[in-house]
């Protein structure tokens, strides 16, 4: 399945967001989108997954317009693992991975014997088994992502989209979420974007990157041809020291101080 | 952390409200034997004795009546908890209980008759929702604080027009009438309006029904709700409208009547857990099992007089209200 934006605007009240970004979600490769703070990236994901309507241009999914498309439509094709959500009312592991099958279940009845099955599936494949009937705001962070994970797995999706995924996770499970990204988006017919503030992770992990630089996107390729001394110098503000590691093959970014002078706010 | 299978409690809770409903007949200042009760439903015996006026004319509608208040109450405050994602939603909380009393009250003002005041009642419900909803929307939904604040106040607001009605009303006959619609009561219940209120509010209870699993992606919020695929601002709209429809019916044949909305969801979620499948209808069994509970104090308490029912809700219900609140407080309860 294709996930492609055409040359998108956003605008909120006065400022405008995105500025004519055009990107291509190609099946099986794990695409990480980066850039610095306010530089328009989770807004550009909630475009490509119909929660914001471009002021301008059009996502498609599949060559077909994604506004034309209902939202039970959306969800089955495309899974998004938010950087939060809470609940008022708290329901265990099961039922709230379970929600994630509401696209899926008939539309009146609830959830079928099939949908119980598809919701076990899931639990067992992010290891949460153990977890299915702990309340959910009784869990760890790194716990509660896997929980998001399986709900969006739950919507047997094509298209994983994740928004800043290993944000305040520890080493082992930020690894882990990078992994699971990686094979998810390497199934047949699968793809996955990923919005990361990571470039070593983006790097390591991504088999392509975008740039977003204030609303639009200013470079895309290899790790190695995006993130450049001069790319971090002109888009984040920092010199840096690009290394490739021994250990993985892959450039690893070391920020060494911030540019001067630092570049205006946006 | 339970859930249980929505089947079971519409079997256990309707059998329930069965043999409470059989019970509260022999229940009042005239006492009578559950075996006459029997016989009355039954057709059998006397055709003309006290008894049997006293149970098919006054106990059997009024019971009746009961258990549909409290059911549309019921369900109404659990669908509102949903929708706006706060525990401490209810009709009354957020105004529409008093929007709908108001509208109700213009209704006997004007001189209009029991469809067009309840009609009126309904109208009122929803602008009253409408105007709480719109003062407190912001981009992200309606954040609970805004929306009790607001819901609060357009409720006072309501009040405060009750009372100009009352001021300017000059007819001693209409001002009675306003006044015991107003303490909230089962006593004027009969047949003839219960014959279709009844009914629609089963009807609208057995839609919301329909949108048990709406319900439950509802109370995730509006963005995370998109995103698993519910069209959520219309489904949102929907569940607003047979909520208000709910309140309005209720208000409607019984007056105002507080705290079943918000307590009955807290206590059925303790029992049958958070999955709208089965918090829903555990609400609106519960709920019409509560008003005929208290209905039943109300009408025995303090002999020969009766207590106004919706007086007697608040007297339990305020307790059981501080207890949630206090529960949440801990940080032990529904938060």
């Amino acid at each position: 399945m294709k996930l492609q934006a055409q040359n998108i605007h956003y605008r909120y009240a006065q400022s405008e967001v995105l500025r004519g970004v055009s990107i291509e979600l190609a099946e099986g490769e794990l695409y990480g989108l980066v850039g610095p703070n306010g530089s328009g990236k989770s807004t550009l994901l909630r475009c490509l997954y119909g929660e914001f309507r471009p002021s301008a241009g059009e996502v498609f999914l599949d060559e077909r317009a994604l506004h034309l498309s209902g939202r039970r439509a959306i969800a089955r094709a495309i899974g998004v693992v938010p950087q939060r959500s809470s609940l008022t009312f708290p329901v265990s592991v099961r039922q709230f991975v379970s929600m994630g099958r509401f696209a899926r279940e008939p539309i009146f009845g609830g959830p079928t014997r099939m949908d119980e099955a598809a919701v076990q599936a899931c639990l067992s494949e992010l290891g949460l088994e153990f977890l299915a009937d702990r309340p959910i705001d009784e869990l760890s962070g790194g716990e509660f992502r896997r929980v998001l994970i399986a709900q969006a797995l739950a919507q047997e999706p094509k298209v994983l989209l994740f928004d800043e995924p290993v944000q305040q996770l520890d080493l082992r499970h930020q690894l882990e979420v990078m992994e699971f990204a990686r094979d998810f988006a390497h199934r047949p017919e699968s793809s996955a974007m990923i919005v990361l503030h990571d470039l070593g992770l983006a790097s390591r992990y991504c088999d392509r990157i975008g740039v977003l630089h204030r609303g639009e996107l200013v470079a895309e390729g290899s790790p190695e041809a995006t993130l450049t001394a001069a790319r971090l110098r002109h888009v984040w503000g920092v010199e840096a020291s690009i290394e490739r590691s021994p250990a993985t093959g892959k450039i690893q970014v070391i920020p060494l101080s911030n540019a001067a002078p630092s570049p205006p706010a946006g | 952390m339970v859930t249980r299978r929505p089947r079971t409690i519409a079997l256990v809770g309707g059998a329930t409200a069965m043999l409470a409903l059989l019970l509260s007949l022999g229940i009042g200042i005239i006492h009578v034997p559950y075996g006459e009760v029997v016989q009355v439903l039954l057709g059998q015996g006397d055709s003309a004795s006290l008894h049997r006026t006293l149970i098919l004319e006054m106990r059997l509608p009024r019971a009746v009546g009961a258990l549909v208040v409290g059911a549309g109450l019921g369900a109404a405050g659990c669908m509102l908890q949903a929708l706006l994602r706060d525990p401490l939603a209810s009709p009354t909380m957020i105004g529409t209980a008093q929007a709908s009393g108001f509208g109700r009250v213009l209704g006997v003002f004007l001189g209009m008759g029991y469809l067009g005041s309840v009609a009126l009642s309904f109208v009122m419900a929803v602008t009253g929702t409408m105007i709480v909803l719109l003062i407190a929307r912001s981009r992200r939904g309606f954040p609970a604080q805004t929306v009790l604040l607001a819901g609060v106040n357009v409720g006072m607001l309501f009040a405060a027009l009750i009372g100009l009605l009352q001021y300017i009303s000059r007819d001693e006959g209409q001002l009675s009438r306003m006044v015991l619609m107003l303490l909230g009561g089962l006593w004027q219940v009969t047949w003839g309006p219960l014959a279709w209120i009844g009914p629609i509010t089963a009807v609208v209870v057995g839609m919301a029904l329909l949108l048990g699993r709406n319900l439950d992606l509802l109370a995730l919020g509006e963005e995370d709700a998109r995103r698993l695929g519910q069209h959520a601002r219309g489904v949102g709209t929907l569940v607003l409208v047979l909520a208000c429809l709910l309140t309005s019916l209720a208000v409607s044949i019984a007056g105002v009547i507080a705290f079943v909305g918000l307590v009955v969801p807290h206590a059925a979620r303790r029992i049958v857990g958070p999955i709208h499948g089965a918090l829903l209808p555990a609400s609106a069994i519960l709920g019409g099992l509560l008003v005929l509970a208290t209905d039943c104090i109300a009408r025995v308490a303090v002999p020969p007089n009766e207590l106004p029912l919706g007086v007697l809700t608040s007297l339990i219900g305020v307790p059981s209200f501080l207890f949630i609140l206090r529960s949440m407080a801990r940080g032990g309860g529904a938060r």
